[in-house]
């Protein structure tokens, strides 16, 4: 089993991206179920920051997985529905270069995410999210990352 | 006529074999992470979800997965899944596999237990899973707080959110634990 690990991107004020109700659409993007939550919580520079690199990793994630797995999320996976395919689009476009590691600048001229990529993330991120919508301050020792399971590049496995 | 509708036949078995193996090959190789989210998701179809738990019984949890899933307080996974039967009886397939239910989670930094990610989410199905199946509830995170302590801090925090059922569950259990 190989394992890679992405990180959240540190995203400067200046480059947030996303206002307050798109980052709202963000997180109820990952967290449907948190929606009532995420609708009475004041989307602050930090959670709208956090909603950006969700963003960007969800669709840096997307370009790893294989063959295999892009079959079986195109026949039996939801698609993003269009107003968050809005948002990722407008998050590509705007973002900086070194953020990502793995998409591509063509890739990124018709940016995606696939549904394993964000249901993984959601579970990963959960308890941050949580802290975050509890206005509890999120601490962390070292680099926050989230590590895929099963994952290298060019090879047919599952994110 | 007869002997196309044998090769037809045919053709169709060895397509539904094939498709099952691979769909097989690819669960029982895959992490036991994914095939949990595979598993949890209701979305998918039910052919592939029963798939991935015979998998997931089969063939997992792999050494390296249950490594992983220790880093990570992996246990909340499972317990968050919404039939809490069916939960347990995940949670006791990691457990006698070698996952540790009081593991810390050390990828994101935060020090949390699968308890204390239960807690913050406000879910006493899962926090009532976790310490049934032996979650402790005196461990702490890397800011010296107790599931019980985090609970009561978003429930300040955001009094708009009911957290009283699991302020209960966890004092009760605090208390059972003290009193042993």
């Amino acid at each position: 089993m190989s394992e890679t690990t992405l990180s959240l991107p540190d995203i400067p004020d200046s480059k947030v991206v996303l206002n307050e109700r798109e980052a709202r659409e963000v997180l109820v993007f990952f967290w449907p179920s948190k929606k009532p939550v995420i609708r009475t919580t004041t989307m602050t520079m930090d959670l709208r920051r956090y909603a950006q690199a969700l963003l960007v990793v969800a669709i840096d994630g997307s370009y790893l997985i294989g063959f295999v797995q892009i079959l079986f999320e195109v026949v039996f996976r939801q698609k993003p529905g269009a107003s968050i395919k809005k948002l990722i689009g407008k998050v590509a476009r705007k973002s900086t270069k070194h953020w990502w590691k793995h998409a591509t600048e063509q890739d990124l001229e018709d940016p995606r995410i696939y549904e394993t990529v964000r249901e993984a993330i959601a579970w990963k991120q959960r308890s941050k999210v949580e802290q975050r919508l509890n206005h509890i301050p999120v601490t962390s020792r070292g680099r926050p990352t989230i590590e895929f399971g099963n994952v290298e590049p060019g090879e047919q496995v599952w994110v | 006529m007869q002997k196309f509708l044998r090769w037809s036949g045919l053709a169709l078995v060895f397509l539904v074999a094939s498709t099952a193996g691979g769909i097989l090959y690819e669960f029982s190789t895959t992490s036991t992470f994914q095939l949990i989210v595979v598993y949890m998701d209701k979305d998918n179809p039910a052919v592939i979800r029963w798939s991935a738990k015979q998998a997931f019984y089969a063939f997992h949890p792999g050494e390296e997965d249950v490594e992983q899933l220790n880093r990570e307080a992996g246990a909340r996974y499972v317990a968050a899944l919404p039939d809490s039967e069916e939960a347990r009886s995940v949670l006791d397939h990691l457990v006698s596999n070698g996952v540790d239910i009081n593991s810390v989670d050390k990828v994101s930094g935060s020090g949390f237990t699968a308890l204390h990610a239960a807690v913050l989410s406000n879910d006493p199905g899962t926090v009532e899973v976790l310490l049934n199946e032996g979650a402790d509830p005196s461990l702490t995170d890397h800011e010296g707080r107790t599931p019980l302590d985090l609970a009561q801090l978003a429930g300040r925090n955001r009094p708009d959110r009911d957290f009283g059922r699991v302020l209960e569950l966890l004092e009760q259990a605090s208390f059972e634990g003290s009193a042993r």
